[in-house]
């Protein structure tokens, strides 16, 4: 355990600047420090809580410059300026807002369950916090690496779905409790493509462990995998409820979701567990396909993450801009006859090919990333024609009733028999 | 370090007074989503009880099925059947249950205290430490008195066995995964097959029944 | 944190456990208190393959792989276990959907009249 500890660059430089003589920090050359021997478990705290404080203030400095940079994007996607008063470029928005957020009326509702109501935001940020302790932010610098490290992070996001759940429950509101029940489903079922995205780069690898993996990637595993990295992108961004697949908060259908009753600070923390998640979810689609931290030349491996890291943020940004919010019964379809075949024709693909060269080098990756591309290519055509969008394209289909699940003629005959008087809907 | 037993101990001795507390709230609690929440907590604290104890395939596996699925769907049960589960009715048999369940534990006491246990701890007095040395060829003392790290070579069959603090340390994932392809195949496919059964099962117990047919 | 320890709280899960199957009325929590005692029983197994080692690996001095494996026989249990409970919680709960359509209640004393 010890000299695992000392391998990781932040913690030996804090941990041993604390404590005065533990073995392993002589050994590594440092003999200086404060607390003397015997105590080496306050050393351990103290550094801890250093390390703890350090990343959930990197987490939340990053949350900042996120949510400026998102608006801004959404300015230029939109055609419009965008936050730009306060602060140069208007980057301190965020803060304006969080101060303006604070200071609004914390409401509870009369038929909420006061416990969960309040249990509900810390299960939402918690969760999504704990998935960064084991991302490699640069060769040596990470929390800890774990020896399960992506089955772990699958884990504790899976967590997600209970808050979601809780925070719909305890509202005591029945739009609410209806989207909670919309979002678990959707949550439930992009988990399973999502883990099974991830296969595929195990087996390259060889290890669950983040650190690992990212050693292992002799190029980036976006070559060798492009079913992986396409299946396991969609679903992070419905696993965080983004854009095209945002059921959770559609406004035009269920005000604000879950977070309808939510007010202040607590949501607030709503707002900022999403945001946390966006950033997670970045953080992990550049550890497992775009090689981490790894980047030519002697730039610092740190800046190659970020840049990889801000790159993945734009696509996702890009993603929600462009595209048009899916249906609750196409969402659900298109995890389970779409991305679910995706993932198993990835699979075997890959195990055939693990098979054949147990320990693949530079050539045969190559080879793998020729076979792979071309095959992710056919399935994706052909899963988009089996999903297929036919009946939507032809506008007569529209008028039979069975072709559209939830056609007109479910809902009461006065809904679109309605006739203007006057300029005026009656 | 992270080795000091006390610090181990105490962190342990708070877990498990906070799993069986929520777990008596469980029991005990009317509101059923509640208890459906205590049991979501439970469940955290027993995967921690994993992590402490070198067991980390399994406690995340716990965290993936029992806080990630089976809470969520008795949360989704509790929430489907609104009216029905307003809350938990004790049975007539209360104060028999409650002699039966302390009369079990009370047994299980008995056993645990009487048995006396072969743990690892028992190989530093009555085995010679070097057996484990020389069967793996490698042999480290850590700067700690009783740690001992014995790693074996590369090779995945001969496994990744270590004795640290008086306990063993493998590491459980490759081997658990070496394991459900070779001593365990059958039995991984027989739950494979038992997985297959119980989703068909459910779709056709959950299924409405035609409004022709009588139940 | 020693076997007993570990056992301890095993025990303890499992009776209250136990308890809540034979003194609820109502199906949901019963089956709750089910799962208390599937993860008293991994607990268990877990706790073993951490504190005892199998025999093979003291006796011997040929030590074969297998043997060696072994030690995480408690890993696999706990498996298996997780992977039953999982079917049988999604089983139960279809269980409690079919029940309170014929029933309009969940009360398990009640469960007998689904048979006619």
């Amino acid at each position: 355990m010890s000299n695992l500890l000392v391998e990781n660059m932040i913690w030996r430089n804090i941990y041993c600047n604390v404590s005065k003589s533990s073995s392993d920090c002589i050994d590594m050359g440092y003999s200086f420090g404060v607390i003397p021997s015997g105590f080496e478990w306050l050393a351990f705290i103290l550094s801890a809580i250093s390390i703890i404080g350090l990343f959930i203030n990197g987490v939340l400095g990053g949350v900042i410059v996120l949510i400026w940079g998102e608006r801004r994007l959404f300015g230029r996607f939109q055609n419009r300026t965008g936050p730009n008063r306060w602060g140069p470029y208007g980057i301190l928005t965020p803060v304006a807002d969080a101060i303006k957020t604070m200071f609004k009326e914390d409401i509870l509702p009369k038929d909420a369950d006061r416990l969960l109501y309040n249990l509900a935001p810390i299960m939402v940020v918690v969760p999504v916090l704990i998935v960064f302790s084991v991302i490699p932010v640069g060769l040596g610098s990470y929390i800890v690496d774990l020896n399960i490290g992506i089955l772990f992070v699958l884990a504790v996001t899976s967590i997600s779905s209970l808050s979601v759940l809780t925070a719909g429950w305890s509202s005591g509101n029945r739009i609410a409790i209806l989207s909670a029940l919309r979002s678990v489903a959707l949550l439930i079922s992009y988990e399973i493509p999502m883990g099974l995205a991830v296969i595929g780069v195990i087996m390259l690898s060889g290890s669950l462990s983040l650190g690992t993996i990212v050693e292992s990637q002799q190029i980036p595993y976006i070559l060798v995998q492009p079913l992986g990295f396409f299946v396991f992108f969609l679903a992070a961004m419905a696993e965080m409820a983004r854009a095209p697949f945002d059921l959770t908060e559609a406004e035009s259908e269920l005000a604000a979701g879950h977070l309808n009753d939510y007010s202040s600070m607590k949501f607030a923390l709503f707002f900022l567990g999403e945001f946390m998640a966006e950033l997670a979810t970045a953080a992990i689609v550049t550890t497992l396909f775009l090689g981490g931290w790894k980047g030519p030349g002697f730039i610092p491996t740190e800046f190659w993450f970020g840049a990889k890291l801000v790159f993945v943020l734009f696509l996702i940004v890009w993603f929600r801009m462009t595209l048009p919010r899916l249906r609750v019964d196409q969402v659900l379809q298109f995890a389970w006859k779409g991305l679910f075949e995706l993932t198993m024709v990835n699979i075997i693909t890959t195990a055939i090919f693990i098979f054949i060269w147990p320990e693949p080098g530079l050539r045969e990756l190559l080879i793998l990333a020729a076979i792979n591309w071309p095959v992710a290519i056919i399935s994706i055509w052909g899963v988009s024609k089996i999903l297929g969008t036919k009946q939507y394209e032809n506008i007569e289909s529209l008028k039979n009733e069975n072709a559209y699940p939830y056609s007109f003629k479910t809902l009461p005959s006065e809904f679109y028999h309605q006739k203007s008087e006057g300029g005026k809907i009656k | 370090m992270i080795e000091n037993s006390f610090f181990m101990d105490l962190i342990f001795y708070i877990v498990s007074a906070v799993i069986i507390s929520l777990s008596i709230v469980v029991i005990f609690i009317s509101d059923i989503f509640r208890a459906a929440i205590a049991l979501a907590g439970t469940f955290l604290g027993i995967a921690v009880v994993y992590f402490m104890l070198n067991a980390e395939f399994i406690g995340a596996v716990q965290i993936l099925v029992y806080v990630g699925a089976i809470s969520v769907l008795m949360a989704f049960a509790v929430m489907f059947l609104r009216t029905l589960s307003k809350s938990a009715t004790p049975s007539s048999y209360r104060p028999f249950s409650l002699i039966i369940s302390v009369l079990i534990f009370i047994s299980f006491l008995i056993g645990i205290y009487n048995i006396e246990w072969k743990t690892i701890d028992i190989l530093d007095d009555s085995y010679d430490k070097n057996i484990l040395g020389t069967l793996y060829g490698k042999y480290y003392e850590l700067g700690y008195g009783e740690h001992i790290y014995i790693s074996s070579s590369e090779n995945l069959d001969s496994g990744l066995l270590s004795v640290e603090n008086k306990g063993v340390f493998i590491d459980s994932t490759s081997i658990i995964g070496a394991y459900l392809v070779q001593e365990y195949l059958l039995a991984f496919q027989i739950i494979g097959l038992i997985l297959v059964v119980g989703v068909v099962g459910g779709l056709l117990i959950m299924k409405e029944p035609d409004k022709d047919e009588t139940l | 944190m020693t076997l007993e320890n570990l056992l301890i709280l095993s025990a303890a899960l499992f009776s209250i456990g136990i308890y809540g199957v034979l003194s609820n009325r109502n199906f949901i929590s019963i089956i709750m208190s089910l799962e208390l005692i599937f993860n008293s029983l991994v607990i268990a197994g877990v706790a073993f393959s951490r504190f005892i080692l199998p025999f093979g690996i003291l006796d011997e001095g040929d030590i074969h792989s297998s043997t060696l494996r072994s030690a995480l026989s408690g890993h696999m249990f706990g498996i298996f276990i997780i992977a039953v409970a999982a079917t049988e919680a999604a089983l139960a709960l279809a269980l409690v959907f079919a029940l309170s359509r014929v029933n309009k209640n969940l009360n398990i004393e009640n469960v007998s009249e689904i048979r006619e």
